[in-house]
This record gives structure tokens, sequence and C-alpha cells, in this order.
């Protein structure tokens, strides 16, 4: 069917690509650089990317379009991306674009030191001095000589980059120079006095979101920050998904390194213009992501962690040059990493370790990231155990017949008595439902008793339901049980938002997968509901859920609501804190050796307990 | 009770997730001189089969499906000494050789299935998880399997599959078993690209599919 070439065109703007016919329209939009998102990596397998065919003839729907988009879409011209190859000419509409969507993210500014109680010692010094060049040939000096004489601290590292300037700067400046040193690094010689200008970046790299903190070194705060879509997701939702596609070929692995670096030269160009700050004057940079994004970020090929023993390439902190890492700050500027635990607990965890302190804590406190790929951390100062707790992207709204992610348009609480009240972000009429109102919806379900312990959703609900509730138990097509949340009547696209069994059923895997991993590190630790002093919700879900819905239905254990706490996003807390203080980054890596990981799969009674989570708690 | 409510009996036990029931009433079925082989077939595959439905329609979930079969398999283990007490055997449906892929760690799915195919009759041949493709080729061969079961969870070991059924092509053998695939992300156009056999979306599907398979060699068969 290959052959002849097709041009491509994407509305509203035109903008065309001419592929040979077969392409696929996801391929056809990733050459111009068009984003669509490819949540399940492609395999048409979700609905992420379906595009309209707004002119031309629509290629003929395949088994996936149907199952995925569903008769009605199909007719009116939808399509998957990822599965549907061109014939013809086409223009196309990109159905949710990646732009448009304002996702909720923890992005706070503010004084980090008060926040965290941590020193400010960022390892980054500037000193003023005025030097004279040599003045007698008998003297046996040098340029060089003659400034550090100045600066007095011992320097043992001057890079090339910055010796060539020595000579006119020293000869130039009237007004004195400034040195900037790291440890006992020359970073950068500048005209003038600039003692004041010393900025510093922290990245998290999520596999969905990416937020960049420019921080104030000489007074530890936050100054700006910025946060993006990961444009990685073009290439799959989840992480997995992008190892998948690394493991591929070599030249995609550069790609998505490509594109990650890309964007976080775009945030750092974005933050550091918004606050007058040069770029240049970016002298320390720390960066926390999962095992994934870590690797991908410094262009390491993540395949082996995508296969079991699921081992890292390097789990030890790093420390690269911004210029050999291509980050363009200032090019001598160290890049940190901090160290991962193992292929599923990385440098994101042991951020989160840092910044919630759980380190020094007298009482036994768990840390939980909820996610896709999420991590749970328990433990004292008596020493302290991670494991990871797959959730799958259920509470992120994917593979939920009308979910989506926590953005514009989603309903965020939920509310039942009588009947059904909700929340919408941004106000408007829904779109679909999120985690947080998928965990309350599910909650009120169970309280009400129109779901029973075992996830089943009744096409009789018993007799105590009210006839506001029950009216709102219909049946699909199929004949699948179903809730309504929202009628068409209110919804932005005039259909029911509902909660289907299987939605159901999904959501109990994914609580199931994180309640059980909590309940294996209590065991393994002795630790039952009554000894936990504290339980801390950290990451970009954790911190919207209703807490009270989490614990009934059974997603985290059973504690008394005042021993559960929001902490935001620990991760990035932690990296903002490696980078203020050369105590705290130091500390990553001592904390890295310390905490010890479980593998769950390895542990025979991990089935029964995962079994027993799946299942919602009686009250 | 009489032959009916015994049969009767065993089936509510699986429905009602009732070891204990199910194990009362498989002795007194023994006692009263029914044929175990009866109290499987009219009493608690019967049950199974409702299970295996509602599980299809997800009216019931994992920890029901396992605790149902718990019913049959502890009840099995009082039938089991009495049948061949009788030199009688359960007719095999067929051997299963099954395994989660090269890479992979996932055994929950794979092990459901592995129970469900006991409980219709099936040899099963548990390789556990992380199973390089030469170990399937192996087992298949020593046992004779006419199923050869590969379950993947991860995207990332998919291709893993794919291998297997390269493996048993480069061995020569690869009309001789029925290659079925099946886990979270594997779909049939996957199934198909990689020339298995069949997909299996649920663990009851695979049954389905494993058993038309054996009755279509069977039949195939001079
Ligand atoms: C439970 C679980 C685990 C358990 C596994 C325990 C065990 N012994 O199996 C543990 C916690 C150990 C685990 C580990 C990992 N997991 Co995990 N896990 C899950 C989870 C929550 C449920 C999977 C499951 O058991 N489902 C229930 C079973 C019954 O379904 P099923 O296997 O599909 O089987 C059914 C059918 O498919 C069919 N079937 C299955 N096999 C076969 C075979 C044949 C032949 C046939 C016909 C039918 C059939 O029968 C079953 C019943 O109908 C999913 C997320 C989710 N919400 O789905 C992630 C998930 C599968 N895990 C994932 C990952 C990545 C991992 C890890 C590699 C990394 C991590 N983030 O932790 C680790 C491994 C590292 C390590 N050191 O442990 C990913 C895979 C992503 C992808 N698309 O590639 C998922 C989807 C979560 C996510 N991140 O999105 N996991
Ligand atoms: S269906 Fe195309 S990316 Fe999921």
């Amino acid at each position: 069917m290959s052959g002849h070439l097709v041009t491509i065109r994407f509305a509203p703007d035109g903008q065309q690509v001419l592929v040979p016919a077969g392409t696929t329209l996801l391929r056809a939009a990733q050459q111009v650089g068009r984003d669509i998102v490819a949540t399940c990596g492609a395999r048409g397998r979700c609905r992420s990317c379906r595009v309209k065919v707004v002119s031309g003839t629509a290629p003929p729907a395949g088994l996936a379009d149907r199952i995925q988009l569903g008769e009605d879409e199909v007719r009116e011209r939808y399509r998957l991306a990822c599965q549907t190859a061109v014939a013809d000419d086409l223009t196309v509409l990109i159905a949710p674009a990646l732009e448009e969507t304002a996702f909720q993210i923890l992005a706070g500014a503010g004084d980090l030191r008060r926040a965290t109680g941590c020193a400010l010692d960022t390892g980054v010094r500037k000193i003023f001095v005025r030097p004279q060049p040599p003045s007698q040939e008998d003297h046996q000096s040098s340029d060089l000589e003659e400034l550090l004489r100045e600066v007095v601290q011992p320097v043992t590292e001057v890079p090339l980059q910055v010796l060539r300037t020595v000579p006119s700067l020293l000869r130039s400046a009237s007004d004195g120079l400034t040195v900037t040193l790291f440890d006992q690094g020359l970073l950068a010689l500048e005209p003038g006095d600039t003692r004041a200008r010393a900025f510093g970046v922290a990245f998290d790299i999520g596999t969905t979101t990416v937020v960049g903190y420019l921080v104030d070194l000489s007074g530890g705060e936050v100054v700006g920050t910025a946060s993006s879509l990961n444009p990685q997701s073009a290439f799959g939702g989840d992480l997995m998904s992008r190892i998948a596609f690394a493991q591929e070929s070599p030249s995609n692995a550069r790609q998505l390194h490509a594109r990650i670096l890309q964007l976080l030269n775009g945030q750092i160009e974005e933050i550091c213009a918004k606050a007058g700050v040069s770029r240049d004057q970016v002298y320390k940079v720390v960066a926390v992501g999962n095992t994934a994004m870590h690797h991908l970020f410094l262009g390491i090929d993540p395949t082996h962690v995508g296969q079991a023993p699921y081992a890292p390439s390097v789990r030890r902190s790093l420390r690269v040059t911004a210029r050999e890492l291509g980050l363009r700050v200032h090019p001598n500027a160290p890049v940190f990493l901090l160290p991962l635990v193992a292929g599923f607990v990385g440098a994101d965890t042991v951020g989160m370790v840092l910044s919630t302190r759980i380190y020094e804590s007298r009482g036994t406190r768990i840390a939980v990231d909820i996610g896709t790929n999420g991590e749970v951390v328990i433990g004292s100062r008596q020493g302290l155990t991670a494991c990871s707790a797959p959730a799958g992207p259920a509470l992120e709204g994917a593979q939920i017949q009308c979910g989506m992610r926590g953005a514009h348009g989603a309903i965020d609480r939920v509310w039942m008595d009588r009947d059904v009240a909700y929340h919408v972000i941004g106000d408007g009429p829904p779109l679909g439902v999120c985690g947080s109102g998928l965990l309350d919806a599910i909650a009120g379900m169970l309280d009400a008793g129109v779901l029973d312990a075992s996830g089943r959703l009744h096409p009789e609900p018993p007799g105590r339901v009210t006839d506001g509730l029950r009216r709102r138990v219909t049946a699909l097509p199929g004949g699948m049980p179903a809730f309504v949340l929202a009628w068409g009547a209110e919804t932005a696209a005039g259909k029911d938002i509902l909660l289907t069994q299987a939605d159901i059923r999904q959501v109990q895997l994914a609580k199931g997968a994180i309640k059980s991993g909590i309940a294996m590190l209590q065991r393994l630790r002795e630790a039952p509901d009554g000894r936990i002093e504290e339980l801390m919700l950290a990451g970009g879900f954790g911190n919207y859920l209703n807490i009270r819905s989490a614990i009934r239905i059974g997603l985290i254990p059973s504690l008394p609501q005042d021993r559960v706490s929001y902490v935001g996003n620990a991760a990035a807390l932690g990296a903002q804190m490696a980078l203020v203080s050369e105590t705290e980054r130091r500390r990553a890596d001592d904390l890295a050796h310390q905490i010890r990981h479980i593998s769950l799969a390895d542990h025979p009674d991990f089935q029964d307990v995962f079994l027993e989570a799946v299942t919602f708690p009686e009250v | 009770m009489n032959r009916e409510e015994i049969l009767e009996g065993l089936k509510q036990a699986v429905l009602a997730y009732d070891v204990e029931g199910g194990k009362g009433l498989t002795r007194q079925a023994l006692d009263s001189g029914l044929s175990p082989l009866e109290a499987i077939d009219e009493g608690l595959s019967k049950g199974i089969r409702i299970i295996g439905d509602k599980f299809q329609t997800m009216e019931i979930f994992l920890p029901e499906l396992m605790m149902a079969a718990k019913v049959f398999l502890e009840a099995m283990k009082i039938l089991e000494p009495a049948i061949l007490a009788l030199g009688e055997s359960r007719p095999k449906r067929g051997v299963a050789v099954i395994g989660t892929v090269k890479g992979d760690v996932h055994s929950i799915g794979k092990d459901l299935y592995g129970t469900l195919l006991k409980v219709s009759g099936f040899e099963v041949h548990n390789l556990g998880v992380n199973v390089h493709p030469g170990k399937f080729i192996e087992k298949a061969v020593e046992t004779g399997a006419d199923i050869v079961g590969l379950s993947a969870l991860m995207t990332t070991t998919m291709p893993g599959m794919r291998e297997v059924v390269e493996f048993f092509q480069a061995k020569g053998i690869r009309d001789k078993h029925t290659i079925l695939v099946g886990g979270g992300p594997v779909t049939e156009p996957f199934c198909k690209k990689i020339q298995a056999d069949g997909y299996g979306e649920t663990a009851q599907d695979g049954v389905e599919l494993a058993s038309e398979f054996v009755q279509r060699r069977r039949a195939a068969r001079p």
C-alpha cells in the first residue's frame, strides 16, 4: 500500500507534513513536532491519541478504533492516530491537544529554608577581588597566580574555558572581578561585583510532569517555577512504554533524551527570563526522577530496567557538568543527580526521604508516593525499608471509561447522601472524572450500599439505598452495571459520565497494589497500624485525594485521620534541599545506602496480602 | 440427602466459597456411594463454571474466584484417593505447560489461569515466572503438552512471547503444540502478529480456547 506520498494537514493552523502512504497519523504528527499523547505507547489500548478527520476520506476504522472509541465516535470520523495508516491526503484535528490541558501541579514557591529547616550551605561561593596582572618579570608569576593570590581560598581546579578568559579580564576589569567557586573548583570569572547574584535550579523530572525551580542561592528562596507536561508522553504515557520505545532502537532512546533536554532548557530559559536572571548565573543544578527518567536524562539506555531483575545502570549519585550534558546554564555548573535505590525506587524516592526527614523519626512513619509506579518507604531512625507499589494508571484516570487527569473539567470531588453532588475543576460542565473524584465516588457508593465490600455493583441495589442513588444505577449495552455520576444534561459532551463495574475492578487492582505494598512493609518491620505514628502522602495524586475516602476504600491503612498528612511534592522539595545545602545533598548519598529495598515479587506471602488488599474494607 | 441434593449442595458450596461445607458434602457424597467423578462433573464443576462466567462479566473478582477454586481443590483432595481406589481416573482434558515469560515476575494472573485449567481437568505444569524460552520447549516436549500458555504483564516483556514462538519454530515443533498468550497488555492483534495460536483476554476465555484447540487436535488426529 505504500509507494506514493500523501499530505497530512493539522487543523486548525494547517501545518502540513508529507509522508509515505502507510505511515500512521501518530508518526506523521511526531515528524513535525505535533504532540499527540500516546498513553498506552501506541498499542491501541487507550484513547488518548484520538484525532478527528476533518476533511478527506477517513481511513477505515480498525478493531481497536471500534473498541476504544465506539461506533458513534467512529462514525463522527474519530480515529486512533496510532492505529490509523494514511492512504490519501487528509486534514485532522488532534482531539485533546497537549498544550490545552491545564494540570494541577504542585509547584509552590516560597522560603525553602523555613519550610525545611535546612542550613544554607550551597557549596557555591562568590568572592570579590581586585587582582593586578604580574608587574615584574623577575617575580616568576602568572595571571592565574595573581588572581588566586587574591582569592585566598584553595583552588585546585580551573577549567580551560575560564583560563582562556583570565588574561583579558585581569587587565580590563577596572571595577574588580567576582570569582565563583564550587568546592575547590573555579567555576566562573565575571567582571565587577556580582556577589549578590548566584542562582541554582532544581528539577523534578516526573514521568508525567516536569517541574523546574529557580532558587536564589544567596538567600535560599525559590524565585521562579515552571512546570510542563513531560514531552516524552508522545511516546507513551507510563514509563514502561517509554522503556519499551527505547528498547526498540538506540535512536528512539536518543529521541527521548533529546526531548527531555530540550524541555529542561526551555524551562531554564523561561524561569530565568521571568525572574530577570542570566542563565550564566545559574551555578548549580540538582535533579531527581525515577530510574527511567534519570537514565533518559543522562542519555543512558534504560532497556534493562524493564526486564527482571530490573537493575539500574548506575545507582550512586552523580556529578556532571552542564556543558557535558548540554544544559544551558553556566557551562561549568555542576549538575547533581541524587542516587537511586533500585530500578523502581529511584532518586525521586530519595528526595522524598530527604524532605520528609523520616530517617530521624523516633516512631515508625510511612511515606507513600501514590502513582502509576508508586513507592512506599517505612521506618524511623532505626532504619528504612522501601518497595515499589505499581498501582497502574487507574488513579490518574487512565483505563477508566470516563476517566481523565486532574485537569480542567474533571470531577475531582464527589459527595453522596440522598443523591450525588460533585465539584468540577474550573467550575464548568464536567468532561470526566479524575482520581480523587473516583475515590470519593467509590467511598460514597460503599457507604450508601450501592457497592458491596467485594466491589460488586449491584444491578438491583439493596433496600436501604435512596431513590436518588438508585435511579443512577444503570447498565451498559453489553449488560455491565454502571453508576451515573453526572447526567448527560449536566456534562460538556451531553453524555452521562459513568462509573462502570470494570472501572471499579481497575481501581481495586490499583489500590490493592498500594495497600499491599504498605501492608507488606508493615509486616516486615513488625509495625501494625497502632504503631504507625504518621502516614505521609506525597506526589501529585496523593496531595489531592480526600483522606477519608482513601481510608474508606482501603487505599491506605485505617489510621486515625490526624495521623495521615499531605507532604506536597516531597521529591521536588528534596531536590531543592540538596540544591541549597551540601549537607543535605551528601546526606542523600548516605540515605540511599541505608534504605533496604524489598522486592515484593519474591515474597511468598505477597499474593495473599495483595488479594486481601483488593477487596474493600467492611465498616 | 439424596443424590440430587448432594450434587446441588456441592455446586452451592463452590458458589458460596464454603470450603468446610464443600469438604463435608464431598465426604457425604462418597459415604452415600456417589461416584467421585459424578461429584465432580455434576456438582463441583457446575459451580466452577458459573463462577467462571461471573468472573468474566466482572460480577465477582479475583479474591472470590480464588476462594471458589479453593473449595474445588480441597474437595479434590478427598476425591482423588477415592478415584484411584476405584481404579478409575478423571479423564484428562489435556496437558498444559504455563509460565510467565523472561524478564517478567508477575504471577497472579498466570497462576489463576493454571488453577482454572486444573479445575477444568487439565494436567498443568506451571513453570513459574521469568521463564526462559528454552524451558518452555523442554517441558512441552517432555510432557507432550497440548497447550503452552504464555503470560506477560509488561510492555517490555511482550517481545519475549514472540521469542518463544520463534524457538518452537526453530526446533521444528511449532505444529505439535498450541501456543496461547495472555496477560494485561497483550491483545488479539499482537497475538496474530507474533503468530501465536490464540489470545485469552481472561483466564476463563483461555480455558475455553484451550479446550477447543484440544478437541480440534483430537479430531484432526487419524
Ligand atoms: C500485582 C502487581 C504486581 C505485583 C506482582 C505480584 C505477583 N506475584 O504477581 C508486584 C508488586 C510484585 C509487582 C511488581 C512490579 N510491577 Co506490577 N503490577 C501489579 C498490578 C497491580 C496488578 C497485576 C495483576 O496481578 N492483575 C490481576 C491479574 C489476575 O490480571 P492478569 O495478570 O492480566 O491476568 C488475567 C488475564 O490477563 C488472564 N491471563 C493472564 N495470563 C494469561 C496467560 C494466558 C495464556 C491466558 C490465556 C490468559 C492469561 O488471566 C487473568 C484472569 O482473567 C498491575 C497494575 C494494574 N492495576 O493492573 C501492575 C503492573 C502490571 N506492574 C507493572 C510493573 C512495571 C511492575 C514492576 C516491573 C515495576 C514496578 N513499578 O514496581 C515490578 C517488578 C519489580 C519488582 N522488583 O518487583 C506495570 C506494567 C506496565 C507495563 N505496561 O509494562 C503495571 C501495569 C503497573 C504500572 N506501572 O502501570 N506488580
Ligand atoms: S490508543 Fe493510540 S496511543 Fe493508546
